[in-house]
């Protein structure tokens, strides 16, 4: 394979401008950190700029000031959407300091000396799996939203996943992410909308759904077929709409190649453990994910929304261990992505939403674990959230052992639609803005 | 009257409710006495046939790794391609995973249930189901007691395998789990046991039924809940014959529950029932999973798994779905849900590793030679000839085995 650096794939990229698309925009240097490995092949291109505090054999470039960015594309909002799939436990997220906590988890509680403590949290505490968020929480750059969940809950799984994704409209199979996007005048990019890790359900609409990638270090078609060659699979769709929906498929996918094409190394080399498909609680899945979707951000492909899932969260036994590491990594790659995006000074166009089926059950089971249950926690993040903690987990008035719904999950989406412009009320029928989650 | 000619009908019927057919084995198939080549296909394999003896399953020794390539390998070789389908499908169905599961040989039990399950009650086979030993890991059955019930296999059985969403309240959730409490497994992992002290013998209302109060009695009020049949008529509708509509899926689905009920439950009945109403015409296009897709590109172009790079079993991998580890106990994705960049891209690279790997004097290798378009959907088993998109795109690859590669992983051969 050959390796180009970023400054390499600038020179390669004059189509993208043509489709107003920016490449202009370069990455701090800071990115391609010295100790990120990179296949040694600053030999095999002229053009690459070895910077002189870098160690032999690391490639990076020179970066042009964000303020220089100058197409359209470089300003747009961007949502980054985080999946804790399986049903993440909410009360050991974000422990509530009094109530009967204690006493509904005799060997599953957290140790009050292990709690990691604010006042910005307001009788709640955080895992310390998440202390890496604890200065988003004090410099008021996340907010915390207890409580989530949807009125009338179900402890299904897949009803639950459905109304999250649907907005709770589950007469429409579309996703609101994906309704939204069927709302945008121009022609996506590829990658304009990306879900890394699995389908994102959340994302599909009718007309245009995003590119899902697993593995980026998979994401090419061999090197036998020309792109020409597969684009060719979609010419005359068929009457049938299942052999159509494949060779539109095939079309798509030589799209996303192209674009990922522009990224691909600078990707490559940030993401720690390259593989993002997250089978079950595989260690480093959300850090590899936020590097991926950080990459895209700033290698400005178009992307608009990233979703990022995991799986894992089921946590009916043995809970302590594993949600402690699905929590760790979320949180250090959350602090990554952030410190990444700030270094860059494009932070200000990103907001990140983290979303889970439901919560579960505040009493232990026997299993060491916890069954399914109903409120959760989400936390939303950026520079202009209005960073507070919003509800509360409340154990003293339960509904049937759950935490009871106080916080309608469309108030989140509202505020991330009208993050990205979008018309509120066509997709999610009517604003839900009783509370002012962005400043 | 014939919906399909012969060539299609062994075609589709291979495809869809087999593991696809060498060339060869298609035109001999094709050119035997014209007796049903539905009966072929179901005809009860000879000999008794055990693909797990003398594998070594030991996770120390990398036992599931072991345990997947097998299994993989026994579908490629399968002389019993229906059975071997339908276990495939219970598999993705009646969900337990590695990811959970550590035991690659309380896995490989599970599965010889799955082989053994098609012509007896599926009653019967819900109740082992809920005693087998990686399903009581999988959904916690072991670690459910009198004390603190744990809902994760009442739940699934009543929502996933049993009855479908919106059939059962939450009261039944907690019944069943109550009802099933004491099911555990023994000290040393062996076998599955039942701890009297750990059950919760009270009797519980399940469904409408009472006096629930074990297995037996739970599997009872499911099996006859008025929703179990048209559940399993649905899943095998989905499976067999696509995404039925209307009138048409209203007629099959009556259809199917008769058989289901008149045969005591059996499901080899009720998919060839499924079957036969499907070689009239009452079937859609359905987008093949990824393995059953690479078992049949395997068989059609006698490619040996065993010998490819390693960067091909990366490929496999990828396409995301690896036998014994489905990602959640809803099984893997299913239909269009298959056709993203990222599946795709990873069929196309199995499918170019495929086509590199084909022996010359393969016939699918030697149409690829001869650029004949027309044989190569042929001893694919296709229904119809390849469509203007795929007949471009082969012509347009530079060599033959670009040319394979594409008739490998076409839309037309995606689907069955």
């Amino acid at each position: 394979m050959i390796v180009i650096s970023r400054r390499r794939f600038l020179a390669l990229s004059g189509g993208l401008l043509a489709t107003g698309c920016s490449a202009t925009r370069l990455a701090d240097p800071s990115l391609l950190s010295p100790a990120s490995p990179q296949p040694s092949s600053s030999a095999t291109s002229p053009q690459i700029t070895a910077a002189p505090t870098t160690t032999p054999g690391v490639v990076t470039t020179v970066s042009t000031p964000p303020e220089l960015a100058s197409t359209a594309m470089v300003d747009q909002p961007v949502l980054v959407l985080v999946e804790l799939r399986g049903g993440n436990d909410a009360v050991n997220t974000l422990p509530p300091l009094a109530g009967a906590y204690r006493d509904l988890r005799p060997t599953l509680s957290l140790a009050e000396s292990d709690i990691v403590m604010s006042k910005a949290l307001q009788g709640h505490g955080l895992h310390p799996s998440l202390s890496p968020l604890l200065p988003f929480v004090e410099n008021g750059r996340m907010a915390t939203l207890a409580g989530i969940g949807f009125d009338d809950p179900n402890r299904s799984h897949f009803v639950s996943m459905d109304r999250w994704a649907r907005a709770d409209r589950l007469d429409d199979s579309l996703g609101w992410l994906g309704r939204w996007l069927d709302t945008l005048p121009d022609e996506l990019t590829s990658l304009g909308a990306t879900s890394l890790g699995a389908v994102g359900e959340v994302a599909i609409g009718a007309s245009k759904s995003a590119t899902v990638i697993d593995d980026v270090d998979a994401f090419a078609f061999p090197s036998t077929l020309s792109n020409a060659t597969i684009r060719a699979l979609g010419k005359q769709p068929s009457d049938d709409p299942i052999v159509a929906a494949a060779q539109r498929a095939f079309v798509d996918s030589v799209g996303a190649i192209e674009e990922f094409d522009e990224i691909a190394d600078a990707v490559r080399a940030r993401s720690p453990k390259r593989d993002v498909n997250a089978l079950g609680a595989q260690s480093g899945a959300y850090t590899t994910g936020l590097a991926v979707a950080a990459e895209m951000i700033l290698g400005d492909v178009g992307t608009r929304v990233v979703t990022i899932s995991v799986n894992g969260f089921d946590t009916h036994s043995e809970q302590l261990e594993t949600h402690a590491a699905l929590l760790a990594d979320l949180a250090n790659g959350l602090s990554q992505f952030w410190a990444t995006l700030d270094d860059a000074g494009v932070s200000d166009r990103i907001l990140l939403a983290t979303t889970s089926e439901f919560g579960r059950r505040v009493a232990q089971n026997a299993s060491e674990g916890c069954d399914h249950g109903a409120a959760g926690v989400s936390f939303l993040m950026g520079n202009s959230v209005n960073g507070a903690l919003f509800g509360a987990l409340d154990t003293s008035d339960l509904l049937d052992g759950d935490l009871r719904p106080q916080l309608d999950p469309r108030l989140m989406f509202t505020a991330c639609l009208d993050w990205l412009g979008g018309d509120v009320e066509q997709i999610l029928g009517k604003r839900y803005d009783e509370i002012a989650l962005l400043k | 009257m014939t919906y399909m000619d012969r060539q299609q009908e062994v075609g589709w019927l291979h495809r869809r409710a087999g593991l696809g057919l060498h060339p060869d084995d298609l035109k001999a198939e094709v050119e035997r006495d014209p007796n049903d080549s539905l009966d072929a296909l179901l005809a009860s394999p000879l000999t008794p046939r055990d693909i797990w003896v003398d594998t070594d399953l030991d996770p120390q020794n990398n036992g599931r790794a072991t345990a997947v390539r097998t299994w993989l390998g026994a579908l490629i070789a399968s002389d019993r391609p229906f059975h071997d389908r339908r276990t495939w499908m219970l598999h993705g169905w009646l969900v337990s995973s590695m990811d959970k599961v550590p035991n690659p040989e309380a896995m490989v039990e599970q599965i010889q249930l799955f082989e053994q399950s098609g012509n007896v009650d599926f009653a019967d086979l819900l109740g082992d189901l809920t005693v087998n030993r990686a399903m009581l890991v999988y959904l916690d059955g072991r670690t459910s007691t009198a004390e603190a019930p744990n809902e994760n296999y009442g739940r699934e059985l009543l929502e996933l395998f049993g009855l479908g969403e919106g059939n059962y309240t939450e009261a039944d959730v907690q019944a069943a789990a109550v009802a099933l409490t004491g099911w555990t497994i023994d000290r040393r992992g062996r076998s599955a046991k039942f701890a009297p002290r750990r059950h919760d013998d009270t009797p519980q209302t399940l469904l409408g039924a009472t006096g629930v109060n074990d297995v037996g009695s739970v599997i009872d009020a499911v099996i006859n809940d008025p929703a179990h049949p048209g559940f399993v008529a649905d899943r095998i509708i989905s499976e067999y014959l696509g995404d039925l509509a209307g009138d048409t899926r209203e007629d099959v689905r009556s259809e199917l529950i008769g058989t289901y009920e008149a045969t005591g439950r059996r499901l080899d009945a009720v998919i060839e029932h499924a079957l036969r109403l499907g070689l009239e015409g009452a079937s859609t296009t359905v987008v093949l999973d990824p393995i059953r897709w690479l078992v049949i590109c395997a068989r059609a172009t006698s490619v040996d798994l065993s010998g490819l790079r390693r960067s091909a079993t990366q490929s496999i991998r990828e396409m995301g779905q690896v036998p014994l580890f489905p990602p959640s106990v809803a099984g893997w994705p299913r239909g269009t849900e298959w056709l993203t960049s990222s599946s795709l891209i990873a069929r196309t690279n199995v499918a170019a590793a495929l086509a590199t790997a084909t022996d010359p004097a393969e016939p699918l290798r030697i149409a690829a030679e001869d650029n004949d378009v027309d044989q190569l959907a042929e001893h694919l088993g296709l229904r119809e000839p390849f469509g203007v998109g795929t007949r471009i795109a082969i012509g347009s690859a530079a060599d033959p085995v670009g040319r394979l590669t594409i008739a490998l992983v076409c839309p037309e051969s995606l689907l069955a």
